[in-house]
């Protein structure tokens, strides 16, 4: 028996919908695009694949259309949660209700088609990198502030073991006494400049 | 004597079979909001179409039987629907 040609087909046995889902997606970007019938079928000979009617092609676009509208429905949801869950492995407190409502935004913003999966996900790890950023240079300022009261510690600590030092001359000590406030003074005003 | 097999008449009552649609649609949402028009777009991807008239309808009638619950987002103002414990019970074998 013959193969029914292209132009005999139903739409039941469209051989665009037997296609790997690779490649159904790529056809339907390309119509989405704007490719005429020709412009479909050079492109499927392009990929060793069978040429399809006009017919063919218009019924799968409406079905395509369709099938990946619905799964995009159901993976809104499954997107949603594996944000939450990524926020809520990240260290640090995030109120529930804010997760709910992230996870949400989400939701809507994949169901309604204004935004992929992957957009969110990378918003996500954007706002989670900044966040962390943000930890980290709070962090530094405590580390440099830290390090500023160190240092003036062991200056005066320095000081007072020199002072100790000196031969009981109420003059010299006098003296001392001014250089280290002038000395401290000034350390003071380079943490300000810092 | 040989049995006879009944079959099941095929249900036809068309609120029913819309109100059957609106839990299919709403089922993998689980507990986030689908706006209306989102629930409206999606229906009227198939046939037979399905006027903003009825959709109201048959929301109505799901949310009377405790099937669907309701809000209006502060945000959007978009009222949202989904399915309550009941209605993903209903929903279960869609």
């Amino acid at each position: 028996m013959n193969e029914p040609t292209p132009a005999v087909r139903s739409a039941s046995t469209n051989p665009l919908l037997a296609l790997p889902q690779g490649q159904k997606e790529n056809i339907f970007i390309w119509l989405r695009e704007g490719s005429d019938h020709e412009a479909i079928n050079i492109r499927l000979r392009e990929k060793n694949l069978p040429p399809a009617t006009e017919r063919e092609i218009n019924s799968f676009f409406t079905q395509y259309a369709q099938e990946r509208w619905h799964n995009r429905l159901g993976r809104a949801a499954v997107e949603a949660d594996a944000i939450i869950s990524q926020v809520r492995q990240d260290r640090g407190q995030i109120p529930e209700a804010t997760l709910a409502a992230l996870g949400q935004e989400a939701f809507s913003q994949i169901a309604s088609g204004k935004a992929t999966a992957e957009d969110l996900a990378r918003y996500t790890s954007m706002f989670l990198r900044a966040r962390e950023h943000d930890r980290s240079e709070r962090a530094l300022d405590l580390q440099t502030q830290k390090f500023h009261l160190a240092r003036r510690n062991a200056t005066e600590k320095a000081l007072d073991a020199f002072a100790r030092e000196l031969p009981q001359n109420p003059s010299a000590l006098q003296a001392f006494q001014q250089l280290k406030n002038q000395l401290l003074d000034q350390t003071d005003h380079l943490e300000e400049y810092e | 004597m040989k049995p006879t097999t009944e079959t099941e008449a095929p249900y036809t009552d068309p609120e029913a079979l819309l109100q059957a649609r609106v839990l299919k649609i709403l089922k993998p949402c689980l507990s986030y909001w689908l706006d209306e028009q989102t629930l409206y777009l999606t229906l009227n991807l198939s046939r037979p179409p399905v006027t903003r008239a009825r959709l109201e309808t048959a929301l109505r009638e799901l949310r009377d039987k405790a099937y669907l619950d309701f809000r209006v987002d502060p945000l959007s103002r978009l009222t949202e629907w989904r399915l309550t414990p009941s209605g993903h019970a209903l929903a279960q074998p869609l």
